[in-house]
């Protein structure tokens, strides 16, 4: 039964890293050119989603190896990350399903809980 | 040892105070309309007041929590503050008109590594209950 969180979290970091690459992509490929956002900020706007997309890749990887307090802390930071952009564009008319200031602010709450259970793992772990 | 802590603490609190200082001040520059020119739509400029205020706060919050001495529950919070400023930095790099000093792309990352040290500091640093 100890597994299923184990690999759910994982699973979830890895679907995140995979979700932000994917938005860096749909940025380039000019889907959100109309909201309003000027063309210097929705250049760099790809580029925070593709750091995103590693970042998490990196929390994913760093999930498997002693450095789990490392990534628990990354992932903490990429919530915050997260939550500068939902606040700041949620009123922008975005391609995105609605509300996203309410499920936008629902994932960084769910990150950082993956960021908890990191950081539980690895106290488990080094107090054997 | 609890002095010579107490010594880098008065450091600490004072450098993550002067960051939140920092931050605060662009609430009032936003409505000001100092960012007005930069081509950021009129109707996110008061959300960027409400994201500067709400890091200026958190790291007016790791300094206090840094005098108490909860240096862990500092280092969390943040971890979180620094990443909104990561994101903030990144995605306003090449903004024409910014109020700002020039080389951003330069300033932006380092100053996120600087806070990033600062919280390192913090995040093995023993908690002392007194």
């Amino acid at each position: 039964m100890v597994l299923i969180p184990f690999f759910l979290w994982r699973l979830f970091f890895l679907a995140l890293s995979a979700n932000f690459a994917l938005a860096a992509f749909d940025i380039v490929d000019g889907q959100f050119d109309g909201i309003g956002l000027p063309p210097e900020m929705l250049t760099m706007e790809a580029v925070a989603n593709g750091l995103e997309a590693f970042g998490w890749l990196v929390v994913f990887a760093l999930s498997w190896t002693s450095r789990r307090s490392a990534s628990a802390r990354m992932a903490v930071f990429l919530g915050g990350f997260l939550f500068f952009d939902v606040i700041t564009t949620f009123v922008l008319p975005m391609p995105l399903p609605p509300y996203f200031l309410v499920w936008g602010t629902v994932l960084v709450v769910v990150q950082l809980l993956g960021a908890r259970y990191l950081f539980k793992e690895d106290a488990d772990v080094t107090n054997v | 040892m609890s002095q010579m802590y107490r010594k880098r603490d008065r450091a600490l609190i004072f450098f993550f105070t002067l960051v939140g200082l920092v931050f605060w001040l662009n609430v009032p520059g936003l409505y000001a309309g100092l960012f007005d020119d930069t081509g950021l739509p009129p109707e996110v400029i008061p959300l960027h007041s409400l994201a500067n205020g709400l890091e200026g706060t958190g790291w007016l919050l790791v300094a206090v929590m840094t005098g108490l001495r909860r240096y862990r529950a500092a280092a969390w919070v943040g971890y979180f503050v620094v990443g909104m400023w990561a994101w903030d930095m990144t995605t306003t790099t090449y903004l024409p008109n910014m109020p700002v000093p020039p080389y951003q792309w330069a300033w932006g990352p380092l100053t996120v590594l600087i806070l990033l040290v600062g919280i390192g500091r913090l995040w093995r640093r023993p908690d002392i209950v007194v």
